[in-house]
């Protein structure tokens, strides 16, 4: 069937450059053309294969107990904090991180998740809602050429963290079995089914496409701005479309039985450590396969993250957050904390269970931040925030040590001045130290050719070996 | 009291300030009364404040200051932080210095500029002054942009909107919001169908492909399937006796007189019309009937029966259930399932001492009635004299009637779909037919082209005339004439709207759906700029079911009721708290404005009222005993329940709380917004955090820790006005239950009472929540034009800027002369001009 190719699929550069986060030293992006995606494509797959560079970004809601949370001394001989304990088996493979924020961020409580991964400033009242590109979806653009799905978007509960090039939400999937079935489902009627309908819908966007331009057209050049969002959709989903039908005759992975049957179960949000370490299965899965390089996590809403049955923890994290000083909850944070870090072991562990060529391991090739918008959550502070980077050695991560910007003004933390330690997880104590010198570091790391990202200051040099 | 003072005339919208101003009886006529409104608008009650008029002009305000206090060090001499103030565009909301300004905000608000060592700092009251000017400013320049008209303009469907459009058309309910349904819309202020707002990316338009294949499958099946109706039994639905059992049961001719005894909190599944059946699989409309006793302990709940759709996450149905154990009902409710969903689970959803970790209520014995007794291991049903102990559900049958396809549905999709082996000619007539209902206007040749081009298309690949119909129909359906709501004219760039655009117009306002035939033939013969037309079919579509959406969908957004249960309360905090007072909570909101719109009471009572809508679960939480039927009722409300208007509903009391406590100042700033129509601008970014009550001192209120916070001059200017609004409902907690003490889980010493007492900027002063609505209702006007804005955004679907001022101001004046008669305000403003406007 030729007769896809020969469509007129073009994708405007402007459409491109408007990932307005970061600034590009223009890179040659494989969707301009897609009638030439191909052969293009495979050039670059050849150059892929070598080395796959991986990234993956997991979210944890509503900040910690930043009391138990906090490390105390810097450099190579810090001790691991009770919560984090279950990392110390992956010690040379990561990294804890005290004293980032986002600028943007500080007073902004309700928008952290959201700006986490775009730094972007965003209005409090909600209005016309608009963030920038974020740190994967800019890694994803260099790395999509090489694989089926150019970034997966998850979330055990709540929304997504990945921003359009046009700041708009990529919905995340969240049931393992959706999951399963958007990377591994056979469509039905075979590769030839499957060309039926990539094609029929082709013939519905080229139609519905036509109209809307035929329509831009007639319309002055400026506000075009609700149509021009359209378009850019439509063509969005043109251009998936035509990478599915591309990868059609190329088959997916076999996953055996016994595994698909394991990580298709229907899980209850009550299972809360099942159904974690469930769709980290699944990550680990999609990263090996390389059907994708680029993966986001949010591991719990931030207004009705799980509770946690089989640890004693019947509320959701929100609500501890607002512990109010109340020991038990305080406690019971710690306690969840501690939880979430165990199932971040898990995957860093499975990671690690992987080898591939030349005595690296997949989590050698793979980079993983773990961490929150926020802070101290009773009372939306978000300076400080808690972060692990972990894995991508292969990449020339270097780790081993606690980096922490706040010890060299501060001297030392005063853990049993609770409301100290509160300020300090309220406003910064180094202005300089932005979430965005991370997410830069990590960009180049993935090869994105970006010199700046949202308020980044400088290249995190901290973590490179 | 001060007297209200005429001012200069003043732009839309106010400043965030709240005017507090009786009303004076004096005057009468409706001349007058206009003069009053402006005077009204303009009067900024805050004496401190009053140099921060809108209409003072940027020199006044700002510039003075500037000129004062920044220029030194931002200006031509000197350019400190790469920042320089003189040459920012004076044009605050409009320029392209808006961040900037924004910036400026930030620094005056925080109080880090003019920083500390500055000879002469000016005080927080003129800091304030000039903060306020320009939040003001930014604020009227946002909405600017947010409302400019472009030569044609595209406002999207909201997702409930696109549903309620696809059943229209096609009989079809897609579940927008089940898991994989379409992405969640983009809110401003709680309003959720702003054209600029609702944004669209790839995966919009992926799932609205993925909706209209299903739609489409759905209205015209592969297989058909004929209606059918199945019943479970009880020995079907409970799972309990063994296969031999039944049999015994079916030979002693006992099996029909078995039933399922639900304890509170006990669920069966298997209510589904299978296995076996495929009844389910092509989704639709489907009827379900259940015959149920349900009895009722006394003083306690009522059993509670649920039927939910675990698969798509739905409840489909629930009720209270009371009727004796030997005089079943039957209830019956229609539901539409898509072709996935096909288990259910039925449930007593009743708090109570759950009988499920003894061995399954009465074991595999089969259950025939409470009188019988019990298992010896088994705690008691029913006290000596058979009376019920706790809240039951007796379930015979379950019966399943579908899919159901009315002679209407099936006649609108013939029309559309042309027979096997049609001619080009015919395709072409239905998919001409088919365009003009989706895009609910006439289309022209060219546009029935495109679409007759896939159907083409697919025909010449060798499909068959239904499925290649079925392609081009999946194209309109994703077109942008179906999924926005267009109006303008490219050839004749016009203000006014369109015949078409007008039925449109007014369908979405009043049924949050596409205009029915009646109105599409009006617009076709040009009648819908006629008022007198207008009116009748405004009183003809509020007389219809389908308006029952207008009192659902407006209230909602501009109460910004989708903030309830965004942070679900605490279960240990309150335990009581449940799904289902949640949703009566929302259902209080919405009868309560369906109430004053049917009988066309005033505005006031929004503010305060003698009476309020309950159901029975609502009416337990609000203490008032004796509300037996399970549907919303009027109930007078007397002084000792403390409650009156909109804003001691619990919904609103709710809707503001962050889960474990209320917070007074969201409650002030929902007032101001809601009530005043006024955004106060945002707090400063580096507040220190409220500090947690420590385990060993005193317990303390809310209200006591934020005035221990307020010293700060710069947050007491703001605070000042917001927090008497919020701190007046202090006597309602989180979930909105009357209280006078504040309880304070750390802190020694016993809880605080509660202070809801407080001064108004403008001096007034009150004791509680009943003084605060009491003085709220000389405030009438206000609120007045608040609901208009709130009204007319909601409907013209965008912000209401300067241009739309006089407009407003003569629909307001008219709702004055009716004496804010609700019916008659939302009749004048769909015949006013305004309404005809772009």
């Amino acid at each position: 069937m030729s007769y896809f190719n020969s469509r007129r699929w073009k994708v405007s550069r402007r459409h491109v450059l408007r990932g307005m986060g970061a600034s590009l030293a223009l890179p040659l992006l494989h969707c301009m053309d897609p009638a030439s995606l191909l052969a293009e494509e495979k050039a670059e797959a050849e150059k892929g294969k070598a080395k796959p560079k991986r990234a993956v970004f997991i979210y944890v809601p509503n900040g910690v107990n930043t009391l138990t949370w906090q490390i105390q001394q810097a450099g190579a001989d810090y001790e691991l904090s009770g919560p984090m304990k279950s990392l110390e088996a992956h010690r040379q493979q990561i990294t804890p991180i005290s004293g980032l924020y986002h600028p943007n961020g500080i007073g902004q409580a309700h928008e952290c998740d959201k700006i986490w991964l775009t730094a972007a400033k965003i209005s409090q009242e909600g209005g016309a809602f608009r963030n920038s590109v974020s740190a994967d979806q800019m890694m994803a653009q260099v790395t999509s050429p090489h694989t089926r799905f150019p970034s997966l978007e998850l979330a055990i509960t709540g929304g997504t963290l990945a921003w359009s090039p046009d700041g708009i939400p990529l919905p995340a999937e969240r049931r393992p079995r959706a999951i399963f079935d958007r990377l591994f489902g056979v469509e039905k009627g075979g590769v030839e089914g499957a060309k039926r309908n990539l094609n029929r819908r082709g013939s519905v966007l080229d139609a519905i496409l036509e109209d809307a331009n035929s329509f831009r057209g007639q319309i002055g050049t400026e506000d075009r701005n609700k149509l021009d969002e359209y378009l850019h959709a439509v063509r969005d989903v043109e251009i998936r479309t035509q990478r599915s039908y591309d990868w059609l005759d190329i088959p997916k992975p076999e996953v055996a039985e016994a595994t698909k049957a394991k990580l298709t179960r229907d899980i209850p949000n009550t299972d809360a450590g099942d159904l974690y370490r469930t769709i980290y299965d699944l990550m680990v899965l999609a990263l090996r396969t390389d059907m994708t390089r680029v993966i986001t996590c949010m591991s719990g809403s931030e207004s009705n993250g799980l509770a946690i049955p089989e640890i004693g923890v019947a509320q959701t994290r929100h609500e501890l957050s607002h512990h109010n000083g109340d020991p038990e909850q305080l406690r019971r944070l710690t306690e969840t904390d501690t939880f979430l870090v165990q199932q971040f072991s898990y995957f860093l562990e499975r990671l690690k269970s992987y080898q591939e060529e030349e005595n690296e391991t997949l989590l050698d090739r793979t980079m993983v931040l773990f961490g929150s918008g926020m802070a101290y959550g009773h009372s939306h502070g978000n300076a400080n925030l808690p972060m692990i980077l972990a894995g991508g050695s292969g990449l020339g991560l270097k780790h081993g040590n606690h980096v922490d910007f706040n010890l060299p003004s501060l001297g030392n933390y005063t853990m049993d001045d609770s409301q100290k330690h509160y300020r300090v997880c309220s406003r910064p104590i180094d202005s300089d130290a932005h979430l965005s010198n991370l997410l830069l570091t990590m960009m180049q790391k993935m090869d994105v050719p970006a010199e700046q990202f949202g308020d980044s200051n400088r290249v995190m040099s901290e973590i490179l070996g | 009291m001060r007297q209200p003072t005429p001012r200069k005339k003043v732009s839309y919208p106010a400043s965030f300030l709240p005017t507090f101003q009786p009303l004076p009886n004096m005057m009468s006529r409706p001349l007058s009364r206009v003069m009053l409104s402006v005077a009204i608008l303009g009067t900024i009650a805050c004496s401190q404040s009053q140099a921060a008029d809108q209409a003072a002009p940027f020199q006044d305000v700002v510039g003075t200051f500037m000129q004062s206090h920044c220029v030194r060090c931002h200006g031509p001499e000197s350019q400190e932080g790469d920042f320089r103030v003189d040459t920012l565009s004076k044009d605050v909301g409009g320029g392209t210095t808006v961040n900037r300004w924004l910036e400026v905000i930030e620094k005056i608000n925080s109080g880090e500029m003019p920083p500390e060592d500055e000879p002469e700092r000016p005080t927080a009251e003129q800091g304030a002054k000039v903060v306020e000017w320009l939040a003001a400013r930014i604020e009227e320049g946002r909405s600017a942009r947010l409302a400019k008209r472009q030569p044609v303009s595209f406002h999207r469907l909201s997702r409930s909107e696109y549903a309620n459009t696809v059943e229209d058309l096609l009989g079809v309910r897609y579940g927008v919001a089940d898991p994989g349904g379409l992405n969640e819309d983009a809110e401003y202020h709680g309003f959720e169908r702003i054209g600029t707002v609702l944004s669209l990316s790839a995966s919009h338009i992926e799932k609205y492909y993925n909706a209209a294949e299903q739609i489409l499958d759905e209205a015209y099946p592969e297989k058909p399937i004929e209606t059918t109706i199945v019943r479970k039994r009880a020995l079907d639905l409970r799972g309990g006796p063994s296969r031999e059992q039944i049999e015994e049961l079916e030979a002693q001719g006992l099996a029909d007189k078995v039933r399922v005894d639900m304890w509170p909190g006990h669920h069966i599944q298997g209510g589904r019309p299978g296995p076996g059946n495929d009844m389910l699989k092509n989704g639709g409309f489907f009827k379900v009937r259940i015959q149920v006793s349900g009895m009722k302990p006394p003083g306690g709940r009522a059993p509670h029966l649920t039927f939910y759709a675990d698969k798509i996450d739905r409840l489909l149905f629930e009720q209270d259930i009371l009727a004796p154990e030997d005089k079943p009902e039957i209830v019956e409710f229609t539901c539409h399932l898509p072709p996935s969903a096909n288990s259910f689970e039925l449930t007593n959803d009743v708090p109570g001492p759950s009988n499920l970790p003894r061995s399954g209520r009465s074991g595999n014995r089969p259950f025939f009635s409470l009188k019988e007794g019990r298992i010896p291991w088994q705690i008691k049903l029913t006290d000596e004299e058979g009376v019920p102990l706790y809240p039951f559900l007796i379930v015979d049958w379950v019966e399943w009637e579908g899919p159901i396809i009315t002679d209407e549905v099936a006649g609108k999709r013939a029309r559309y779909m042309p027979a096997d082996g049609a001619k080009p000619d015919e395709i072409r007539e239905c998919l001409t037919r088919f365009c003009e209902d989706a895009f609910r206007r006439p289309v022209t040749a060219a546009e029935v082209d495109r679409y007759m081009t896939i159907a083409n298309e697919e025909l010449a690949a060798g499909a068959k005339t239904q499925p290649a119909m079925k392609t081009a129909m999946l194209g309109v359906l994703c077109s942008k004439d179906f999924l926005f709501l267009v109006e303008g004219n490219l050839e004749q760039p016009t203000d006014t709207l369109d015949d078409f655009e007008i039925a449109n117009r007014l369908a979405y306002m009043l049924w949050s759906t596409m205009p029915d035939e009646e109105l599409l033939k009006l617009a076709h013969e040009g009648k819908l700029h006629d008022k007198q037309v207008l009116k009748e079919q405004f009183d003809r579509m509020l007389a219809d079911p389908r308006a029952a959406r207008f009192s659902q969908d407006f209230p909602r957004q501009w109460l910004q009721l989708h903030k309830l249960g965004m942070f679900p309360p605490n279960k240990d905090l309150y335990p009581n708290y449940d799904p289902h007072l949640e949703r009566s909570m929302r259902g209080e909101t919405s009868a309560f404005f369906q109430e004053v719109l049917d009988q066309n009471l005033s505005l006031r009572e929004f503010l305060d009222s003698d009476w309020t809508m309950v159901n029975p679960r609502l009416a337990m939480h609000y203490e008032m005993p004796g509300i037996e039927a399970d549907r919303f009722q009027r109930v007078p409300l007397s002084d000792e329940v403390h409650r009156g208007g909109l804003l001691t509903q619990a919904a609103i009391l709710s809707l503001t709380s962050d889960g474990t406590r209320h917070r007074p100042v969201h409650r002030g700033v929902w007032v101001m917004e809601s009530i005043f129509g006024k955004s106060p601008p945002p707090p400063p970014a580096n507040v220190d955090p409220i500090e947690p009550n420590p385990v060993d001192s005193p317990k303390a209120t809310i209200r006591m820790k934020l005035e221990a916070h307020k010293h700060d001059a710069n947050c007491a200017a703001c605070h000042r006005k917001i927090d008497p609004l919020g701190l007046a409902f202090d006597n309602f907690d989180a979930i909105g239950r009357w209280r006078t003490e504040e309880v304070v889980p750390n802190g020694t010493g016993s809880n605080p009472k509660v202070d809801a007492s407080g001064v108004l900027p403008d001096g007034r002063e009150f004791a509680g929540p009943a003084e605060f609505r009491q003085l709220l209702l000389a405030n009438v006007d206000d609120f007045n034009d608040t609901f208009l804005k709130k009204l007319a955004t909601y409907s013209l679907r965008r912000t209401m800027t300067v241009d739309d001022r006089q407009s407003l101001e003569a629909i307001a004046a008219q709702s004055r002369d009716t004496d804010y008669r609700v019916r008659d305000l939302v009749e004048a403003f769909v015949l006013s001009d305004l309404f005809q406007k772009r």
